[in-house]
This record gives structure tokens, C-alpha cells and sequence, in this order.
């Protein structure tokens, strides 16, 4: 802007291009906002309602006040047993998963020949569709003809029957997991190309070693995404499903949860109670309880975070 | 969280009772007696046209797979010949089909009529989903319900009304690789007189073989190693091993006495098939893909006549033999039902059309592309049924199992298939007895800690 717009005209044109940008800015986000109220916070906000009611989707719902979480916490032995295999399940997973994607993802940041070629088969896993993930890891741990299980065949142990006994289950399951894991990696590894080079330039002219500049330089630089990572680990975790259902979904049967209920996960129970007994207000209370549970878990990694996430742009106070 | 919410997303944006895409103008409003406004019909079956006063076009939701489509398909296609008043429109639901229906019936746009399930339609009638046929039946004059085998409405039958015409099933057999018998040296099966379990199971030892070709007791065998397996029993049929020694399932009163002797013994005698003599995958659904009937590596199977539909596609020679006799002769056997949902606004058009599909000439087709026993027992003995063009050669032994005196099914003695609750049944009777096919707990114990299990799920209809 030149001397010759005068101060009051320069702030009115800003004013108004401010004003215009707002509405621009409203109308872009308005399809995703208008999405997030009507097929996202207004089905929650129904759900919420729904928990206190026996409702099977084609009756009016009837009101039963606190019935259905009376009967989850005292006449549920289901209940609990989905939510302690889930537990294991996000428990195993989280922290293995976050290991192995931040050490592939340190793998993968190596300036080798070949870098991108690594890179995108390390990616390939993640596109896999989910049933199709199912079904080949349904081979690959079979007991009998197994990928997995032939060398340790091979080397004269008695190879384990993965999906077969109850005890493995959800190590297998984890293990069928952390295949998947590019996303993440995908994302850490955009974290590890973040930090700035001149950091560790000058780690290195005060004589760091490579374990200083990890330890003290990239995990600082990549600890917010890390967090993120644990954060959306926590999240998706605790909602496993489709991993569960297309394994243990036998071609003629009416579905099972993997041997002697191995694989109920707290997700699958839920389904069960909404889509197989009709009973949708049960399956409500049961959602809420889970949306509890997630969201305290990640209200006290948030509240943990301050020990130990660096942000490098520190927050507007 | 993201499940309930999306099943809510419908629920709560969609207009409820919304009536089916194209309401007919000349159809009645659904009424209870619906002969009413028909036109006396000629007393002869099967001549009136279909669609003689009802007409519009009417949603069918048809579960199954390709097999089952096609069949369906060549249904409309013959249908809509005769009709044309009414038309249908077939919505095809590969996979989990229930929860797709619930959904639709949440969101006011229900189907008219649905191929219902065996295993689903108990809960379709505790949720007031379909619509009693019974005033249609007594008031059709083109077929009777005498013209059914009795058994066919037993899995439609719920607390003495019938929500179903019973479209697709019949009796189940022992279906087997007459290939792997001639390779192994043995005489086909008898197709009329059933051979003893013990005979059997001496079959399917001679017809295991590992990697090294090695049989069940011969030394070196490897029961890891199995390449053929002599016999898939089909667990999930357990209940047919109870009946065959002597045990019950749901008695009159509603128990469930499979922790009775005869009944423990028929459940160990099919659980010791995999895990002790190892002529059996076990347990079934970790080895069921690779090694099946149809791939050729399975020499027998317990499997209903619905399976033929797809075997017939088998590169080798099958045929089936009588399901073999335990302590007693016993038969397994039920139809799924084709039925019209209770918000249909079109139940008269939707029942013309399950109609011709269940009856005469809709049973045709589909038995003779080897989906069912016909329904309708005049047909049985037909060459639509029976046609020697198309395997296996003993078709008869279908028929021959869907004798009443022996053809059993759970819950027939309360009147309602599995009690109402077939899902819930398997999903409490299945984890207890997982251990049992592994061989690492004895069928009583298992039976002993899911009867009161099962029992408080008949009394209270529910799962824990």
C-alpha cells in the first residue's frame, strides 16, 4: 500500500477483507460443518439419549433410566471380559506399535541409495484393505501350513496354533497390527525430516555422539508427534473391530469372537448388542461407557504430556 | 462409538415411515384378510396368474451370494413373464445382510419382502420386522399349506404363527468325493441304508493322508501334516450328534439337556473326530479355506442339499450318502423363509411374490438349480428335483431324510426354532465348546457349564 490511501481507508479496506474472508472461510468449512452436526454430533447426542432407553430401531424407544449401565457394571460377565481383552489388546499394541513405526520410521530417514523404494514398500501394508489384511494373515498364521509357523518348524519347535488358542490370540492380533503400521510412519517420518539440520551442526561441533543427538535432539524435536501418534493409538484401539470380525467370521457359521471369546472385543460386543440383538439402547450405554474410557485415558496422556512433549512454537499464553 | 453412531445417523435424519419408492394406486391398503379383495380364483393350483389384484413395484432385499442372485434372478425374470402389474426390484446384500436390513427398516425405508434367515428370523418377529402370513395361507386358493412337507415351516414358526414361506433348504447329508474313494480303493456309500458311525469313521482314517501319505495310526503320521482330511462333520451341526445318540436339545419344557449322557456322548464322539482320531479338521473354521469339499481335499461332508447349488461346479465325481446312525437314525433339516416385512405398504403385491417363489413354479427353478428340496412335496419326486442330467446321482437321499419321523431341528419340540434365539444360542454355546474341538476339555465338562447358560438365554433372551 502506498502513503497515498489514507490510514482510515487502508483499516476499512483490511476491515471489510477481513469480513469477507470470514464468510469465504464460513462457506468453505459449512459442507463439513453442516456433515459434522447432522451425522456426527447429532447421532452422538441421540446415542446419549438412547443409553437411558430400550430401544431396538423400529419401536419408539421406551425410557429406562439408568437400566442399562445398572446392568453393563453388575450383570454383564461379557462386558468386562470384552473390555479386559481390549484392554490387553491396547495395551500390547500402543506402546509396540509406537516403538516399531519410530524405529522403522529412523530406518526409513536414512540418506541410502534406494531411500523412496524402501519407503513406499514399507507404505504398501497400510493400503491393503482390511478384509483382504484378514484373510492373509488368516494363511500366514495357520497352524498347520502357516508362513510364520514354517521356519520355526523348521528349527524343530512345535509350532503354535495362533488363532486356534485363546492365549494368542491378541498377540497375533497385535502382530497383524503393527503390519499396517505406514501411517504412522508416514507421519513420524515427516516429524524426523522437520528437525533442523543446524541442530545437530552444532551438536556436533560440541562432540555429540549419535545416541546425544537422538536422545536429546530428535526425540525432544519429534516428541509432539509422538504424542499425536499415542493420542490416535489410544483412539483406535480401543475401537478395534473389523481386524477381529473378518478373522474369526467363519464362512458358514454365525460368527465367532476367536476361541472361547478371545477376540470380544469391547467393539464387537457392542455391535453384537446393536446390530444382532437389536438392543440399541444397551449398545448406546455400552458406546458411552467406551467414549468415557477413551476420553479419560486421553485427558490424562494430554495432562502427562506437559513432562515430556516439546512444542517448538510455545503456545500463545 | 463410530458403529452405534452411524446406526443412528439414519435413524435420526431420515423421515420415518416414508412408504416404499412407487406406491400402487390400485393396491388395497394392507389389510389382515387380503382374499378379500381378490378375485375368486380357479380352485386348480397354480393357474391364476400371479399379481391377479395386487400391483405396483415392490423392494425384495435378497441376502446370500452370487449362487443365490442368480438364482434369484432367473425367479424375477419368470415372475415378472406372468405378472405385469407387479414389479420387483431385487436389492442385493452380499455378506452381513442383517445389519443392512435393520438399518433400512430404522430409517423408514424397509423393503416389502426379505429373504429372511433361519438363524435371524427370530429376532425379526421379537422386533415385529415381518408380517404373519397365516391369513394369506388360509385364504390362498391356489396352494395349500398341505402342499408343504410339514418340517418346511419349522424355522418360520414362531408362538404358533408363521412368518415365512419357506423358500431355500431341505434335509442335510453326507455329501462325498467319489474320486477319493475310488482312488482309495473303496465302494461307494449305500444311498438307502445309513451306515454306522463306526463304519464311517474306519472310512475316513483309510482316507486321511498327511504330507507323506501317511494315515491316522500308522506310525509317522503326522496329524499337523494333513493334506486330505476323511471327514468335515460340520461342528457347527453339532446338534445333529446329540440327536443321533439318543440326546436332546431343547426338550418341551424349554431345558436344555445336553449335559445328559446320550448328548455328551454324541458331542465327544464329534469332538474326538478331529481331536483324537484326526480324520477331521479341527477346530473347523481355522482349516476351513484351504481344505474343503470343493477343493477336492475334504472325502466327505455333512452339508444341507442347498450346497449343491455350488458343488455342481466340482471338478470331480460327488454324490451323498443318508447322514449316518448313531444310537438312533436321525436327519437334520430346515428351509429359510421368504418374508414380508411388517411395514410393507405392499404386503398383497409382496405376497404374490414370495408366493410364487415358495409354491409350484418358482420351486422349479430353484430346486432344480439345486438350492432346496422343493417345498412343495408333489414336486420332490420330479425331474426338476431329480433331473439325472445334473450330480449327484442319489438325489432320493434328500428326500429320504426329510422323513418327519426322523428329521429333527432344535426347539421343534417348543414350537420355535433354537427357542427364537439361534444367534445368541451359538454365540453362548460356541466359546464353551471351543476347548471341547481342541481336545483340551471333555464335552461333559463344556455341557455341563453351558446348560444353564443356554437355559437362562431361552428363559431371558439373553446372552450373559
Amino acid at each position: 500500500m502506498g502513503t497515498a490511501v489514507s490510514r482510515p481507508a487502508r483499516r476499512f479496506f483490511y476491515r471489510r477483507l477481513g469480513f469477507w474472508e470470514a464468510v469465504d472461510g464460513w462457506l468453505f468449512t459449512l459442507p463439513a460443518f453442516t456433515g459434522l452436526l447432522c451425522f456426527t454430533l447429532g447421532p452422538i447426542v441421540a446415542s446419549l439419549y438412547f443409553s437411558f432407553t430400550e430401544y431396538n430401531a423400529v419401536k419408539a424407544p421406551q425410557w429406562v433410566g439408568l437400566n442399562n449401565y445398572l446392568k453393563l457394571f453388575t450383570g454383564d460377565p461379557l462386558f468386562w471380559h470384552s473390555l479386559r481383552q481390549t484392554a490387553y489388546y491396547s495395551f500390547l499394541s500402543i506402546p509396540l506399535s509406537l516403538v516399531v513405526a519410530y524405529l522403522i520410521a529412523l530406518l526409513m530417514n536414512q540418506p541410502v541409495r534406494g531411500i523412496t523404494l524402501y519407503r513406499t514398500l514399507w507404505y504398501l501394508p497400510a493400503l491393503v484393505p482390511s478384509v483382504a489384511n484378514a484373510t492373509l494373515w488368516r494363511w500366514i498364521l495357520n497352524r498347520d501350513f502357516g508362513l510364520l509357523n514354517y521356519p520355526i518348524r523348521l528349527l524343530g519347535f512345535d509350532p503354535p496354533g495362533w488363532l486356534i488358542e485363546p492365549e494368542l490370540t491378541i498377540p497375533s492380533l497385535v502382530l497383524i497390527h503393527l503390519w499396517g503400521l505406514g501411517n504412522s510412519v508416514l507421519i513420524l517420518l515427516a516429524a524426523l525430516q522437520g528437525v533442523p539440520q543446524h541442530l545437530y551442526d552444532a551438536a556436533e561441533i560440541d562432540g555429540a555422539n549419535w545416541w546425544q543427538k537422538f536422545r536429546y535432539i530428535t526425540l525432544p524435536m519429534t516428541s509432539s508427534i509422538i504424542f499425536f501418534n499415542l493420542i490416535m493409538g489410544i483412539i483406535g484401539s480401543f475401537q478395534v473391530f473389523t481386524l477381529a470380525y473378518v478373522i474369526f467370521t467363519p464362512t458358514g457359521g454365525t460368527g465367532s469372537a476367536g476361541p472361547e471369546n478371545a477376540a470380544l472385543f469391547y467393539v464387537l460386543y457392542l455391535y453384537r448388542h446393536a446390530f444382532q440383538y437389536f438392543q440399541m439402547g444397551y449398545a448406546s450405554a455400552m458406546a458411552w461407557v467406551l467414549f468415557l474410557i477413551i476420553l479419560v485415558l486421553t485427558v490424562l496422556m494430554f495432562k502427562l504430556s506437559g513432562r515430556w512433549v516439546y512444542y517448538e512454537v510455545s503456545r500463545g499464553r | 462409538m463410530m458403529l452405534t453412531a452411524g446406526g443412528m445417523v439414519l435413524s435420526a435424519c431420515a423421515p420415518a415411515g416414508q412408504p416404499t419408492p412407487t406406491p400402487a394406486p390400485a393396491a388395497p391398503a394392507a389389510t389382515p384378510t387380503p382374499a378379500a379383495q381378490r378375485p375368486a380364483a380357479t380352485p386348480t393350483p397354480a393357474v391364476q396368474a400371479p399379481g391377479a389384484a395386487a400391483a405396483g413395484t415392490i423392494r425384495f432385499f435378497a441376502r446370500g451370494d452370487d449362487a443365490i442372485f442368480k438364482v434369484f434372478r432367473e425367479l424375477r425374470d419368470a415372475f415378472q413373464k406372468e405378472s405385469q402389474r407387479i414389479k420387483v426390484e431385487i436389492d442385493e446384500v452380499p455378506g452381513d445382510f442383517y445389519q443392512k436390513l435393520q438399518l433400512q427398516v430404522a430409517s423408514g425405508v424397509a423393503p416389502d419382502a426379505v429373504f429372511e434367515c433361519d438363524c435371524t428370523l427370530g429376532t425379526s418377529v421379537r422386533n415385529n420386522m415381518v408380517h404373519p402370513l397365516d391369513d394369506y395361507l388360509r385364504s390362498e386358493r391356489r396352494f395349500s399349506i398341505n402342499d408343504f412337507w410339514p418340517i418346511s415351516f419349522y424355522a418360520s414358526t414362531y408362538n404358533g404363527k408363521r412368518y415365512g414361506l419357506p423358500y431355500d433348504g431341505g434335509s442335510m447329508a453326507l455329501f462325498y468325493n467319489k474320486d477319493l474313494f475310488k482312488a482309495a480303493g473303496l465302494k461307494d456309500l449305500d444311498p438307502e441304508t445309513p451306515a454306522t458311525w463306526d463304519e464311517i469313521l474306519n472310512l475316513a482314517r483309510q482316507l486321511t493322508l498327511d504330507m507323506n501319505g501317511k494315515r491316522p495310526g500308522e506310525s509317522g503320521f503326522d496329524p499337523r501334516r494333513i493334506k486330505q482330511y476323511g471327514l468335515n462333520p460340520a461342528q457347527w451341526a453339532f446338534q445333529a450328534y446329540i440327536y443321533a445318540w439318543g440326546g436332546e436339545v431343547i426338550d418341551e419344557g424349554g431345558k436344555v439337556p445336553i449335559d445328559e449322557p446320550p448328548a455328551v456322548e454324541g458331542l465327544q464322539f464329534l469332538a474326538d473326530l478331529g481331536a483324537k482320531h484326526f480324520v477331521a479338521p479341527s477346530p473347523e473354521y481355522q482349516q476351513s479355506i484351504q481344505l474343503a469339499f470343493n477343493t477336492g481335499n475334504v472325502a466327505m461332508e455333512y452339508g444341507g442339499v442347498w450346497n449343491m447349488v455350488r458343488y455342481r461346479a466340482n471338478k470331480f465325481e460327488w454324490d451323498v450318502a443318508p447322514f449316518p446312525k448313531g444310537k438312533v437314525k436321525v436327519s437334520l433339516g430346515w428351509y429359510s423363509p421368504l418374508s414380508i416385512m411388517a411395514m410393507s405398504q405392499q404386503k398383497d403385491a409382496a405376497w404374490e411374490w414370495i408366493s410364487f417363489c415358495c409354491t409350484e413354479p418358482g420351486q422349479k427353478i430353484v430346486s432344480g438349480l439345486g438350492q432346496a428340496v422343493p417345498t412343495i412335496k408333489k414336486l420332490a419326486q420330479t425331474e426338476y428335483f431329480l433331473n439325472p442330467k445334473v450330480p449327484p446321482k442319489n438325489k432320493e437321499v434328500f428326500l429320504r431324510e426329510m422323513d418327519e419321523r426322523i428329521l429333527r431341528t432344535p426347539g421343534d419340540k417348543i414350537g420355535s426354532y433354537f427357542g427364537g434365539y439361534v444367534r445368541e444360542f451359538r454365540q453362548v454355546f460356541g466359546p464353551i465348546f471351543d476347548p471341547v474341538w481342541r481336545g483340551k476339555k471333555t464335552a461333559a465338562e463344556a455341557a455341563k457349564e453351558a446348560r444353564p447358560k443356554l437355559e437362562h438365554l431361552l428363559k431371558t433372551g439373553q446372552v450373559t
